[in-house]
């Protein structure tokens, strides 16, 4: 019996300690994900919004200006995307013909902030100086519900080439703007040592000097070391029963 | 060294190490009114000779994302505008223009090399005073901020930062301590220091320029000699430190007014031994009651001069600010927070959620334990599945019994903290005609630690054996860590610089 509850116990504290590896092996992995960096040559300007109404759908031209282009981030104008509403995402080649990549969000959104969308892919390595088409179709079960998205005037010039189309749902060229999508390329370095150098450098501004460089580094490192050490310590101490 | 204490160390240091690292994290002026009471303290360290020849601005046309809306010193405006706060004040997707391949942004160095005048253009700072006293923690701080006057405003805004995680250190010294003398364990005591140092919440707030520092250091060490007090009885060391605590939180921030309700108390429980004739009794708790009105009379008194209350006692605005507050009952209301711009709908209203499932099993144990006390197996003993149920809940050996009066304490100091936010509120949605403080749980914080005693109490109850209590306890620590990692890791540093 003293046995049994003796190995149950034990068992406990493994489960405890797995499930800790586990969870934060799941942090740094999205860590890693979202370790993609934009151009700040540009800033989310909000200016007026096009609707969009079910089976609509809207074509934008981007220049990659780097390697790498591993996300898409918008802007969705007035309220989160509600149950039942989707949106179909694809990113193709320059003649808008062969699909790169496609994902469809769902609403209600969970893991988004209020306005931003992120539409993250695999990394295209070479993608510098190199023309996409995305393109953004509202997919609703309702024909009368539409969603706003964001224009930018300032953007255009910087890294969009041609102008914005709307296509009505039987793909046929309705409206043409002067404009761009009010949007943000990101993307990913050539490794993950570069990507934290990136993201070191980023924090390090306007701070001073005892929070910069290689202080933030070695922050960052014993926070990490000392929380698994103090994690083990703690639930082994706690766990032996005398 | 014991085992007990190495750990204890290791809490301190990873806490330490993990508020050095938020403090990196967060941008200038980017905390809680962090620029707000930043000014006060070079108001503070200022020359009050100079004279401010800024026209006051209107408060109302203050906007969040500009500081330079703000009646703020020079130094603050530039230096808002070089490190682009607005960008990142008041909305959850924009960026500040980071200068590529570089360690310092734009603009930095030459920031940093320009020497400012200390004896710049200050104003009288707006808010963060108590009437026309300012407080014990601006004072103090502005002896640092004078001393290094030659330093650049990064260097003072964020040592001053360093201090306020220099301070919380004793917090969290304070907390094991409140623990151990509530009663636990030192197993149990060690894993809700170590909840509370990790606890997302306040570990953000403890990286912040704000007078809550030293309330919350203040108010825990009052707690603790309230606790000894009440254990060991008066001596005159802590007598003196009572003192000190009260004054000195009361000296940093009128919120430490609700400290009366537990010295009261006090005082009532001291009597109470002391004599035993019922009259003088019935006399005692005459006057503690006569004593209590005249603080409340005194505090109203003082909110009429100073802030021009009208309409305090309508009984039709009072329903008003009522039915406004039940009804921004909301995500805010709880010990444990969250990050806005961690989206309505991600794991941070997931996780509040989740832990209010905890919270009502303690609440639900609390009740057990308080109104039944093993009366009820009379009416279950011919079921013997009730029975067994019955003897799985510690009802008869409850710590009811045997820390009543730390248990009524613990809810005085809740309900006390409650009480003054609530009519502070209440002032203000008065004066200004809305709920300016609202019900942000930011103001609870002080009470942290009895909130988790609170909860460890009600879920004892319900938990047998002292093993299973330790495993749901490991569980939560396990469950707060890894929240806070994905605080830090998934929602800070992509929010600011991805």
């Amino acid at each position: 019996m003293i046995l049994k509850s003796k190995f149950s116990f034990i068992n406990f504290k493994y489960i405890l300690i797995a499930s800790f590896i586990v969870g934060l092996f799941f942090i740094f992995f999205f860590f890693y994900y979202k370790l993609q960096f934009c151009n700040f040559e540009n800033t989310f300007q909000k200016d007026s919004k096009i609707e969009l109404k079910a089976y609509e759908s809207l074509n934008q031209k981007i220049i990659s200006s780097k390697n790498n282009l591993s996300e898409i981030e918008f802007l969705l104008g007035g309220n989160n995307l509600k149950t039942g509403d989707k949106i179909e995402l694809t990113l193709s080649d320059s003649q808008c013909q062969k699909i790169l990549h496609q994902k469809i969000i769902k609403g209600p959104q969970t893991l988004s902030t209020k306005y931003s969308f992120h539409f993250s892919f695999i990394p295209l390595k070479k993608s510098a100086n190199k023309i996409y088409c995305f393109k953004i179709k509202y997919l609703s079960s309702q024909k009368k519900k539409k969603i706003r998205l964001y224009q930018n005037n300032k953007m255009k010039d910087n890294y969009l080439q041609e102008d914005l189309f709307l296509f009505n749902k039987e793909s046929q060229l309705k409206q043409k703007f002067k404009t761009s999508l009010a949007l943000r390329l990101k993307y990913k370095n050539d490794n993950i040592k570069q990507d934290l150098q990136q993201l070191n450098q980023r924090i390090s501004q306007y701070k001073p000097s005892f929070l910069k460089k290689n202080w933030l580094t070695s922050l960052f490192i014993f926070f990490v070391l000392f929380t698994i050490i103090l994690t083990i310590k703690l639930i082994s101490y706690c766990s032996n029963e005398n | 060294m014991k085992q007990k204490n190495i750990i204890l160390f290791l809490i301190l240091i990873t806490f330490l190490l993990k508020e050095i690292f938020l403090v990196a994290l967060f941008p200038i002026f980017k905390g809680q009114d962090e620029a707000r009471h930043y000014n006060t303290i070079q108001y503070l360290a200022n020359d009050k000779q100079k004279i401010c020849n800024t026209k006051i601005l209107d408060s109302t046309k203050q906007l969040k994302q500009n500081l330079n809306t703000y009646n703020f010193s020079d130094e603050i405006k530039e230096t808002s505008l070089i490190a682009q706060s607005r960008k990142i004040r008041g909305n959850d997707y924009e960026r500040i223009n980071f200068l590529e391949n570089s360690w310092d942004g734009i603009g930095e160095e030459q920031a940093k090399e320009k020497q400012i005048p200390y004896l710049q253009q200050s104003c009288f700072p707006d808010v963060v005073h108590n009437g026309n006293h300012f407080s014990f923690y601006h004072t103090v701080m502005s002896y640092w901020e004078r001393h290094f006057q030659q330093k650049n405003i990064f260097f003072r805004f964020y040592s001053l930062r360093l201090i306020s995680v220099l301070l919380a250190s004793t917090i969290i010294v304070l907390v094991y301590y409140i623990f151990l003398n509530l009663g636990f364990s030192s197993k149990v005591s060690l894993i809700l220091t170590a909840i509370f140092s990790f606890h997302p919440k306040i570990g953000i707030y403890f990286t912040n320029i704000n007078y809550d520092i030293f309330l919350i250091l203040f108010w825990n060490f009052n707690i603790l000699l309230t606790v000894l007090i009440l254990k060991k009885g008066w001596s005159w060391t802590r007598g003196v430190f009572y003192i000190l605590s009260f004054i000195l939180a009361l000296a940093t921030k009128l919120t430490a007014l609700a400290l009366v309700f537990p010295l009261l108390f006090l005082i009532y429980l001291g009597m109470k031994n002391e004599v035993k004739n019922k009259k003088q009794k019935l006399f005692i708790i005459w006057l503690i009651s006569f004593f209590f009105l005249l603080i409340i009379l005194l505090f109203v008194s003082f909110l009429k001069t100073k802030i021009m209350v009208n309409n305090l006692f309508n009984w039709s605005s009072f329903k008003k600010y009522l039915i406004t507050t039940i009804a921004n009952l909301g995500i805010n209301s709880n010990y444990w927070g969250e990050i806005k711009w961690g989206g309505k709908n991600s794991y941070f209203s997931v996780y509040i959620q989740e832990i209010k499932y905890l919270e009502w099993l303690a609440g639900i144990g609390l009740l057990l334990g308080c109104c039944f006390k093993g009366k009820l197996k009379f009416f279950i003993k011919k079921n013997k599945f009730l029975v067994e149920l019955w003897n799985m809940i510690n009802f008869k050996n409850n710590i009811f019994k045997k820390q009543k009066k730390l248990i009524v304490l613990v809810i005085i100091y809740l309900l006390a903290l409650q009480i003054t936010i609530r009519v502070a509120d209440y002032v203000i949605y008065n004066t200004v005609g809305h709920g300016a403080l609202g019900m942000p749980a930011r103001y609870w914080l002080p009470n942290l630690s009895l909130h988790l005693a609170l909860l460890v109490w009600g879920w004892k109850v319900l938990i047998k054996k002292e093993n299973y209590l330790i495993n749901l306890l490991l569980f939560f620590f396990l469950w707060i860590v890894l929240f806070n990692f994905y605080q830090v890791f998934n929602v800070i540093i992509p929010h600011f610089y991805l």
